[in-house]
Protein backbone atom coordinates (compact mmCIF):
# COMPACT_ATOMS: atom_id res chain seq x y z
CA UNK A 1 0.00 0.00 0.00
CA UNK A 2 1.33 3.07 -0.98
CA UNK A 3 2.06 5.89 1.73
CA UNK A 4 -0.47 8.60 0.26
CA UNK A 5 -3.13 5.73 0.91
CA UNK A 6 -2.06 4.82 4.02
CA UNK A 7 -2.53 8.18 5.22
CA UNK A 8 -5.94 8.45 3.84
CA UNK A 9 -7.30 5.58 5.40
CA UNK A 10 -5.50 6.58 8.86
CA UNK A 11 -7.61 10.18 8.42
CA UNK A 12 -10.56 7.98 7.82
CA UNK A 13 -10.10 5.92 10.99
CA UNK A 14 -9.15 8.90 12.88
CA UNK A 15 -12.76 9.89 12.81
CA UNK A 16 -14.77 6.98 13.83
CA UNK A 17 -13.79 7.13 17.72
CA UNK A 18 -15.45 10.66 17.62
CA UNK A 19 -18.50 9.48 16.13
CA UNK A 20 -18.92 6.86 18.65
CA UNK A 21 -18.39 8.43 21.35
CA UNK A 22 -20.47 11.25 20.81
CA UNK A 23 -23.06 9.06 21.03
CA UNK A 24 -21.80 7.51 24.51
CA UNK A 25 -21.77 11.75 25.71
CA UNK A 26 -25.87 11.93 24.70
CA UNK A 27 -26.13 14.48 27.73
CA UNK A 28 -23.62 16.76 26.52
CA UNK A 29 -24.15 16.66 22.95
CA UNK A 30 -27.90 17.76 24.31
CA UNK A 31 -26.23 20.49 25.80
CA UNK A 32 -24.25 21.19 22.99
CA UNK A 33 -27.16 21.43 20.47
CA UNK A 34 -29.01 23.46 23.00
CA UNK A 35 -26.22 25.99 22.39
CA UNK A 36 -26.27 25.20 19.14
CA UNK A 37 -29.24 26.82 18.77
CA UNK A 38 -29.05 29.87 20.55
CA UNK A 39 -26.36 30.83 18.36
CA UNK A 40 -26.61 31.02 14.72
CA UNK A 41 -25.58 34.39 14.07
CA UNK A 42 -21.89 35.12 13.42
CA UNK A 43 -19.34 36.36 16.13
CA UNK A 44 -16.61 38.06 14.93
CA UNK A 45 -13.38 39.97 16.31
CA UNK A 46 -11.03 41.87 14.76
CA UNK A 47 -8.02 41.18 17.39
CA UNK A 48 -4.10 41.19 17.04
CA UNK A 49 -0.90 43.07 17.77
CA UNK A 50 1.88 45.35 17.09
CA UNK A 51 5.22 46.62 18.19
CA UNK A 52 7.90 48.90 17.61
CA UNK A 53 11.25 49.07 19.15
CA UNK A 54 15.07 50.12 19.11
CA UNK A 55 18.12 48.12 18.91
CA UNK A 56 21.66 48.34 19.38
CA UNK A 57 23.99 45.46 18.19
CA UNK A 58 27.82 46.11 18.60
CA UNK A 59 28.78 49.29 16.74
CA UNK A 60 25.45 49.26 14.72
CA UNK A 61 21.78 50.73 16.17
CA UNK A 62 18.26 51.21 14.57
CA UNK A 63 14.90 51.95 14.69
CA UNK A 64 13.03 48.66 14.55
CA UNK A 65 11.80 46.02 14.08
CA UNK A 66 8.15 47.26 13.37
CA UNK A 67 5.34 44.76 13.14
CA UNK A 68 1.84 44.74 13.05
CA UNK A 69 0.14 41.43 13.00
CA UNK A 70 -4.21 42.01 12.61
CA UNK A 71 -6.01 38.84 13.53
CA UNK A 72 -9.10 37.93 12.68
CA UNK A 73 -11.66 34.98 14.36
CA UNK A 74 -14.95 34.25 12.76
CA UNK A 75 -16.99 31.85 15.24
CA UNK A 76 -19.86 30.84 12.84
CA UNK A 77 -22.11 28.31 14.74
CA UNK A 78 -21.07 26.87 18.28
CA UNK A 79 -19.02 24.47 15.76
CA UNK A 80 -17.30 26.22 13.14
CA UNK A 81 -14.80 28.26 13.69
CA UNK A 82 -12.27 30.56 11.37
CA UNK A 83 -9.20 32.32 12.60
CA UNK A 84 -6.25 34.00 10.63
CA UNK A 85 -3.70 36.39 11.29
CA UNK A 86 -1.84 38.47 8.49
CA UNK A 87 1.39 39.54 9.72
CA UNK A 88 3.02 42.82 8.54
CA UNK A 89 6.96 43.66 9.14
CA UNK A 90 9.35 45.85 8.56
CA UNK A 91 12.81 44.19 9.55
CA UNK A 92 16.68 45.04 8.51
CA UNK A 93 15.33 47.76 6.20
CA UNK A 94 12.97 45.81 4.59
CA UNK A 95 9.58 45.89 4.10
CA UNK A 96 7.21 42.12 4.41
CA UNK A 97 4.01 41.13 4.86
CA UNK A 98 2.47 37.44 5.27
CA UNK A 99 -0.11 35.04 6.19
CA UNK A 100 0.87 33.80 9.34
CA UNK A 101 -2.09 31.18 9.87
CA UNK A 102 -5.79 30.62 8.48
CA UNK A 103 -7.34 27.33 9.60
CA UNK A 104 -10.90 26.49 9.46
CA UNK A 105 -12.15 24.44 13.03
CA UNK A 106 -14.90 22.32 13.21
CA UNK A 107 -15.66 20.53 16.81
CA UNK A 108 -16.78 17.08 16.29
CA UNK A 109 -17.69 16.80 19.95
CA UNK A 110 -15.88 17.97 23.07
CA UNK A 111 -12.85 16.14 23.35
CA UNK A 112 -12.13 16.24 19.35
CA UNK A 113 -11.78 19.56 17.16
CA UNK A 114 -10.56 19.28 14.06
CA UNK A 115 -9.20 21.96 11.53
CA UNK A 116 -7.28 22.54 8.15
CA UNK A 117 -5.32 25.06 6.85
CA UNK A 118 -2.24 27.07 7.69
CA UNK A 119 -1.45 26.61 11.42
CA UNK A 120 0.72 27.57 14.18
CA UNK A 121 2.86 24.23 14.45
CA UNK A 122 1.75 22.13 17.51
CA UNK A 123 6.01 21.48 18.10
CA UNK A 124 6.31 22.29 21.65
CA UNK A 125 4.35 26.00 23.32
CA UNK A 126 6.98 28.55 21.51
CA UNK A 127 5.30 29.35 18.17
CA UNK A 128 1.74 28.10 19.30
CA UNK A 129 1.55 30.22 22.89
CA UNK A 130 4.52 32.57 22.95
CA UNK A 131 5.89 34.37 20.45
CA UNK A 132 3.62 37.12 19.65
CA UNK A 133 5.48 39.86 20.77
CA UNK A 134 2.87 41.19 23.80
CA UNK A 135 2.84 37.28 25.38
CA UNK A 136 6.95 36.64 24.44
CA UNK A 137 8.41 38.29 27.67
CA UNK A 138 11.92 39.53 25.51
CA UNK A 139 12.12 41.75 22.93
CA UNK A 140 13.73 38.73 20.52
CA UNK A 141 12.91 34.90 19.88
CA UNK A 142 15.01 32.75 21.33
CA UNK A 143 18.22 31.59 19.44
CA UNK A 144 16.87 28.30 17.06
CA UNK A 145 13.33 29.65 17.39
CA UNK A 146 13.04 32.60 14.48
CA UNK A 147 14.03 32.71 11.19
CA UNK A 148 16.79 35.03 12.01
CA UNK A 149 18.49 32.97 13.54
CA UNK A 150 17.58 29.61 11.81
CA UNK A 151 14.65 26.93 12.86
CA UNK A 152 15.28 24.12 14.47
CA UNK A 153 11.63 23.35 14.22
CA UNK A 154 9.02 24.14 12.33
CA UNK A 155 6.96 27.45 13.32
CA UNK A 156 3.70 26.75 10.82
CA UNK A 157 2.45 24.16 8.48
CA UNK A 158 -0.20 23.69 5.87
CA UNK A 159 -1.84 20.57 6.54
CA UNK A 160 -4.84 19.58 8.73
CA UNK A 161 -5.04 18.80 12.28
CA UNK A 162 -7.00 17.43 15.28
CA UNK A 163 -6.87 18.54 18.42
CA UNK A 164 -8.38 18.59 22.39
CA UNK A 165 -7.81 18.45 26.14
CA UNK A 166 -9.90 16.13 28.34
CA UNK A 167 -10.01 16.23 32.54
CA UNK A 168 -8.53 12.96 34.09
CA UNK A 169 -8.99 13.55 37.76
CA UNK A 170 -7.15 15.92 39.30
CA UNK A 171 -5.31 16.32 36.28
CA UNK A 172 -5.80 17.15 32.38
CA UNK A 173 -4.21 15.58 29.44
CA UNK A 174 -4.01 17.36 25.87
CA UNK A 175 -3.19 16.55 22.73
CA UNK A 176 -2.34 18.01 19.03
CA UNK A 177 -1.80 15.99 15.81
CA UNK A 178 -1.24 17.20 12.25
CA UNK A 179 -0.39 16.01 8.76
CA UNK A 180 1.30 18.70 6.51
CA UNK A 181 3.43 19.57 3.79
CA UNK A 182 6.39 19.71 5.97
CA UNK A 183 9.53 20.60 5.90
CA UNK A 184 11.82 20.59 2.30
CA UNK A 185 15.81 19.85 1.98
CA UNK A 186 18.04 22.62 0.59
CA UNK A 187 20.96 20.57 -1.54
CA UNK A 188 22.66 23.46 -2.68
CA UNK A 189 25.22 26.18 -1.85
CA UNK A 190 26.40 27.35 1.28
CA UNK A 191 22.76 26.04 3.05
CA UNK A 192 23.22 22.63 1.72
CA UNK A 193 21.38 20.49 4.84
CA UNK A 194 19.20 22.84 5.90
CA UNK A 195 15.74 22.50 6.05
CA UNK A 196 13.24 24.89 5.01
CA UNK A 197 10.43 25.11 6.64
CA UNK A 198 8.22 27.57 4.35
CA UNK A 199 7.35 24.50 2.22
CA UNK A 200 4.33 25.49 1.45
CA UNK A 201 3.87 23.92 -1.73
CA UNK A 202 5.01 20.45 -1.09
CA UNK A 203 8.20 19.01 -2.17
CA UNK A 204 7.52 15.52 -2.62
CA UNK A 205 4.14 12.97 -2.31
CA UNK A 206 5.50 12.22 1.74
CA UNK A 207 3.37 14.32 4.09
CA UNK A 208 4.66 15.22 7.44
CA UNK A 209 3.11 13.39 10.51
CA UNK A 210 3.41 15.17 14.28
CA UNK A 211 2.00 15.98 17.03
CA UNK A 212 2.43 17.14 20.40
CA UNK A 213 1.00 15.57 23.93
CA UNK A 214 0.69 17.49 26.99
CA UNK A 215 0.09 16.70 30.77
CA UNK A 216 -1.23 19.30 33.16
CA UNK A 217 -0.45 17.23 36.41
CA UNK A 218 -1.69 19.60 38.99
CA UNK A 219 -5.61 20.52 39.27
CA UNK A 220 -4.72 24.39 39.39
CA UNK A 221 -3.61 24.08 35.91
CA UNK A 222 -0.03 25.54 36.76
CA UNK A 223 2.41 22.87 35.55
CA UNK A 224 2.46 21.65 32.28
CA UNK A 225 4.89 19.23 30.18
CA UNK A 226 4.63 18.38 26.81
CA UNK A 227 6.32 15.97 24.58
CA UNK A 228 6.21 16.69 20.61
CA UNK A 229 7.54 14.74 17.42
CA UNK A 230 7.56 15.43 13.65
CA UNK A 231 8.58 12.82 11.05
CA UNK A 232 8.95 13.21 6.98
CA UNK A 233 10.93 12.24 4.04
CA UNK A 234 12.39 16.03 2.64
CA UNK A 235 13.83 16.02 -0.59
CA UNK A 236 12.76 16.76 -3.75
CA UNK A 237 10.54 13.96 -5.56
CA UNK A 238 12.77 14.09 -8.54
CA UNK A 239 16.04 14.34 -6.73
CA UNK A 240 18.93 12.08 -5.65
CA UNK A 241 17.48 12.82 -1.98
CA UNK A 242 13.98 11.95 -2.43
CA UNK A 243 14.41 9.34 0.54
CA UNK A 244 16.61 11.21 3.09
CA UNK A 245 14.12 11.42 5.95
CA UNK A 246 14.34 13.90 9.20
CA UNK A 247 13.01 13.67 12.45
CA UNK A 248 12.54 16.13 14.93
CA UNK A 249 11.14 15.86 18.31
CA UNK A 250 10.73 18.62 21.51
CA UNK A 251 10.28 19.03 24.70
CA UNK A 252 8.68 21.62 26.66
CA UNK A 253 7.81 23.05 29.98
CA UNK A 254 5.11 25.41 31.16
CA UNK A 255 4.75 25.83 35.41
CA UNK A 256 3.28 28.95 37.50
CA UNK A 257 3.83 29.82 40.52
CA UNK A 258 1.92 32.44 43.42
CA UNK A 259 5.19 32.91 45.36
CA UNK A 260 2.82 34.35 48.44
CA UNK A 261 5.87 34.84 50.45
CA UNK A 262 6.88 37.66 48.04
CA UNK A 263 3.57 38.49 46.80
CA UNK A 264 4.78 37.52 43.58
CA UNK A 265 3.91 35.60 40.35
CA UNK A 266 6.82 33.49 39.30
CA UNK A 267 6.52 32.19 35.65
CA UNK A 268 9.01 29.81 34.05
CA UNK A 269 8.85 28.49 30.24
CA UNK A 270 11.58 26.18 28.76
CA UNK A 271 11.56 24.23 25.10
CA UNK A 272 14.19 21.76 23.86
CA UNK A 273 14.39 21.23 19.99
CA UNK A 274 16.16 18.46 18.45
CA UNK A 275 16.09 17.77 14.55
CA UNK A 276 18.02 14.59 13.00
CA UNK A 277 18.13 14.67 9.19
CA UNK A 278 19.64 11.33 7.50
CA UNK A 279 23.04 11.93 6.41
CA UNK A 280 23.50 12.27 2.67
CA UNK A 281 26.58 13.09 0.66
CA UNK A 282 26.32 17.12 -0.77
CA UNK A 283 27.95 19.26 -3.70
CA UNK A 284 30.33 22.58 -2.01
CA UNK A 285 30.78 25.27 -4.71
CA UNK A 286 33.76 24.40 -6.00
CA UNK A 287 31.77 20.91 -6.87
CA UNK A 288 33.05 18.73 -4.38
CA UNK A 289 31.49 16.16 -2.82
CA UNK A 290 31.01 16.30 1.44
CA UNK A 291 28.75 14.99 4.36
CA UNK A 292 28.27 15.33 8.07
CA UNK A 293 26.09 14.27 10.55
CA UNK A 294 23.12 16.62 10.31
CA UNK A 295 22.23 16.94 14.23
CA UNK A 296 20.53 20.54 15.26
CA UNK A 297 19.92 21.34 18.35
CA UNK A 298 18.28 24.43 20.23
CA UNK A 299 16.89 25.16 23.83
CA UNK A 300 15.50 27.68 25.66
CA UNK A 301 14.96 28.25 29.28
CA UNK A 302 12.80 31.35 30.29
CA UNK A 303 12.35 32.87 33.95
CA UNK A 304 9.84 35.78 35.06
CA UNK A 305 9.42 37.66 38.36
CA UNK A 306 6.23 39.60 39.33
CA UNK A 307 5.01 41.61 41.81
CA UNK A 308 1.47 41.71 40.69
CA UNK A 309 0.29 41.35 44.83
CA UNK A 310 2.64 44.43 46.06
CA UNK A 311 0.37 47.37 47.43
CA UNK A 312 2.39 49.91 44.97
CA UNK A 313 0.97 50.54 42.06
CA UNK A 314 3.98 50.90 39.67
CA UNK A 315 5.77 48.14 41.22
CA UNK A 316 2.57 45.53 40.44
CA UNK A 317 3.25 46.46 36.71
CA UNK A 318 7.45 45.70 36.70
CA UNK A 319 8.51 42.59 35.66
CA UNK A 320 11.87 41.32 35.71
CA UNK A 321 12.58 38.65 33.20
CA UNK A 322 15.97 36.13 32.23
CA UNK A 323 16.32 34.28 29.52
CA UNK A 324 19.28 31.41 28.67
CA UNK A 325 19.21 30.15 24.91
CA UNK A 326 21.43 28.12 22.87
CA UNK A 327 21.53 26.54 18.99
CA UNK A 328 23.72 24.16 17.70
CA UNK A 329 23.98 23.28 13.97
CA UNK A 330 25.96 20.11 12.66
CA UNK A 331 29.64 20.66 12.44
CA UNK A 332 30.92 20.23 8.80
CA UNK A 333 28.34 21.94 6.81
CA UNK A 334 28.77 25.31 5.75
CA UNK A 335 25.81 26.63 7.90
CA UNK A 336 27.93 25.40 11.26
CA UNK A 337 26.99 27.47 13.94
CA UNK A 338 27.26 27.36 18.09
CA UNK A 339 25.65 29.76 19.77
CA UNK A 340 24.65 31.03 23.19
CA UNK A 341 22.96 33.85 24.88
CA UNK A 342 21.98 35.23 28.12
CA UNK A 343 18.96 37.76 28.01
CA UNK A 344 18.17 40.27 31.31
CA UNK A 345 15.39 42.67 30.65
CA UNK A 346 12.72 44.67 32.48
CA UNK A 347 9.33 44.84 31.56
CA UNK A 348 6.69 47.41 32.63
CA UNK A 349 2.95 46.54 31.50
CA UNK A 350 0.76 49.56 30.85
CA UNK A 351 -2.10 47.40 30.63
CA UNK A 352 -3.08 43.52 30.62
CA UNK A 353 -1.68 43.34 27.24
CA UNK A 354 0.83 46.38 26.55
CA UNK A 355 4.34 46.43 27.59
CA UNK A 356 7.44 48.32 27.35
CA UNK A 357 10.58 45.66 27.50
CA UNK A 358 14.33 47.00 28.14
CA UNK A 359 16.62 43.62 27.12
CA UNK A 360 20.57 43.43 27.73
CA UNK A 361 21.70 40.28 25.78
CA UNK A 362 24.94 38.41 26.20
CA UNK A 363 26.05 36.89 23.20
CA UNK A 364 28.83 34.38 22.77
CA UNK A 365 29.04 32.75 19.01
CA UNK A 366 31.94 30.23 18.69
CA UNK A 367 34.58 31.28 16.04
CA UNK A 368 33.07 34.89 15.57
CA UNK A 369 33.07 38.01 17.06
CA UNK A 370 30.21 38.12 19.93
CA UNK A 371 27.85 41.30 19.59
CA UNK A 372 25.97 42.25 23.12
CA UNK A 373 22.96 43.60 22.29
CA UNK A 374 20.70 46.25 24.07
CA UNK A 375 16.71 46.59 23.29
CA UNK A 376 13.80 48.68 23.95
CA UNK A 377 10.06 47.00 22.39
CA UNK A 378 6.99 48.77 22.82
CA UNK A 379 4.62 45.82 22.28
CA UNK A 380 0.50 46.14 22.84
CA UNK A 381 -2.16 43.21 21.88
CA UNK A 382 -5.47 44.25 21.24
CA UNK B 1 7.24 -2.39 6.48
CA UNK B 2 9.38 0.22 4.79
CA UNK B 3 10.39 2.63 7.52
CA UNK B 4 7.94 5.90 6.54
CA UNK B 5 4.83 3.23 6.64
CA UNK B 6 5.94 1.84 10.13
CA UNK B 7 6.04 5.61 11.48
CA UNK B 8 2.74 6.40 9.82
CA UNK B 9 1.23 3.12 11.55
CA UNK B 10 2.51 3.42 15.42
CA UNK B 11 1.62 7.17 14.71
CA UNK B 12 -2.08 6.55 13.83
CA UNK B 13 -2.38 3.85 16.26
CA UNK B 14 -1.18 6.25 18.83
CA UNK B 15 -3.76 8.82 17.77
CA UNK B 16 -6.34 6.29 18.09
CA UNK B 17 -5.53 4.89 21.48
CA UNK B 18 -5.10 8.58 22.78
CA UNK B 19 -8.35 9.77 21.60
CA UNK B 20 -10.59 6.46 23.03
CA UNK B 21 -8.45 7.41 26.20
CA UNK B 22 -9.52 10.98 26.01
CA UNK B 23 -12.90 10.14 25.25
CA UNK B 24 -13.58 8.00 28.32
CA UNK B 25 -11.73 10.63 30.74
CA UNK B 26 -13.78 12.40 33.20
CA UNK B 27 -12.78 15.29 35.84
CA UNK B 28 -12.83 14.91 39.66
CA UNK B 29 -15.80 16.32 41.57
CA UNK B 30 -12.81 19.22 43.23
CA UNK B 31 -12.13 19.68 39.35
CA UNK B 32 -15.86 19.90 37.86
CA UNK B 33 -16.90 21.72 41.12
CA UNK B 34 -14.46 24.99 40.21
CA UNK B 35 -16.31 28.01 38.66
CA UNK B 36 -14.98 29.88 35.65
CA UNK B 37 -13.72 32.74 36.96
CA UNK B 38 -11.43 30.76 38.88
CA UNK B 39 -10.83 29.00 35.66
CA UNK B 40 -10.02 31.89 33.64
CA UNK B 41 -7.70 32.83 36.24
CA UNK B 42 -5.86 29.28 36.06
CA UNK B 43 -5.90 29.22 32.19
CA UNK B 44 -5.46 32.44 30.53
CA UNK B 45 -2.39 33.25 33.02
CA UNK B 46 -0.47 29.63 31.67
CA UNK B 47 0.56 32.19 28.40
CA UNK B 48 -0.13 35.60 29.67
CA UNK B 49 -1.64 37.73 31.45
CA UNK B 50 -5.79 37.67 32.17
CA UNK B 51 -7.87 40.06 30.76
CA UNK B 52 -10.55 41.80 32.17
CA UNK B 53 -13.95 40.47 31.62
CA UNK B 54 -14.61 44.32 30.23
CA UNK B 55 -12.70 44.10 26.70
CA UNK B 56 -14.75 42.54 25.55
CA UNK B 57 -18.51 42.21 24.80
CA UNK B 58 -20.39 38.86 25.25
CA UNK B 59 -20.11 37.58 21.16
CA UNK B 60 -15.82 38.56 21.07
CA UNK B 61 -15.83 36.82 24.15
CA UNK B 62 -17.59 33.54 22.37
CA UNK B 63 -15.14 34.10 19.80
CA UNK B 64 -11.99 34.50 21.95
CA UNK B 65 -12.22 31.94 24.23
CA UNK B 66 -13.05 29.40 20.60
CA UNK B 67 -9.52 30.61 19.71
CA UNK B 68 -7.83 30.46 22.96
CA UNK B 69 -9.30 26.66 23.48
CA UNK B 70 -7.83 25.72 20.03
CA UNK B 71 -4.09 27.36 21.04
CA UNK B 72 -4.08 26.08 24.35
CA UNK B 73 -6.34 22.78 23.98
CA UNK B 74 -8.49 23.66 27.26
CA UNK B 75 -11.48 21.13 27.78
CA UNK B 76 -14.41 22.17 26.70
CA UNK B 77 -16.50 22.11 30.20
CA UNK B 78 -13.73 24.72 30.85
CA UNK B 79 -14.37 26.83 27.69
CA UNK B 80 -18.29 26.71 28.86
CA UNK B 81 -17.75 27.41 31.94
CA UNK B 82 -15.23 30.84 31.29
CA UNK B 83 -17.46 32.38 28.54
CA UNK B 84 -20.42 32.06 30.68
CA UNK B 85 -18.13 33.69 33.16
CA UNK B 86 -16.84 36.23 30.86
CA UNK B 87 -20.14 37.25 29.88
CA UNK B 88 -21.64 37.55 33.61
CA UNK B 89 -18.67 40.30 34.28
CA UNK B 90 -18.26 42.49 31.26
Amino acid sequence: MKTAQIVSVCIGILFIPSLAFGQANQTQSQMNENRLKESGETKFLLSGYGFTGFEKKGDESTFGPLGFSPIFLWKKTDRLFFEAELEAEIEDGEFDIGLEYASIYYRLNDFLIVGAGKFLTPFGIFSERLHPAWINKMAEKPLGFSSETGMVGPMTSLGAQARGGAPLGNTKINYSFYIANGPGLLTDGDEAGKLDFNNLGDNNLNKALGGRIGFLPFSNSSLEIGASGQFAKVGDRESPYKKIGAAMYAGDLSYIWHAKSIKSVLDLKGQYNYLHVERTDYSDLRGNSYSFDNNSSAYFLQVSLRPVNVDSDILKNVELTGRYSRLKTPEGSEWHRKQKQTTLGINYWLSWSSVVKVNYAIEDIEGSDSENGFFIQFALGF
Amino acid sequence: MKTGNLIIVIFTATVLVLILFVNSCAPSAEVSGKPGAQLWAENCQRCHNTPPPLVYDDKQWDAVVTHMQIRANITQEEADKIVAFLQESN
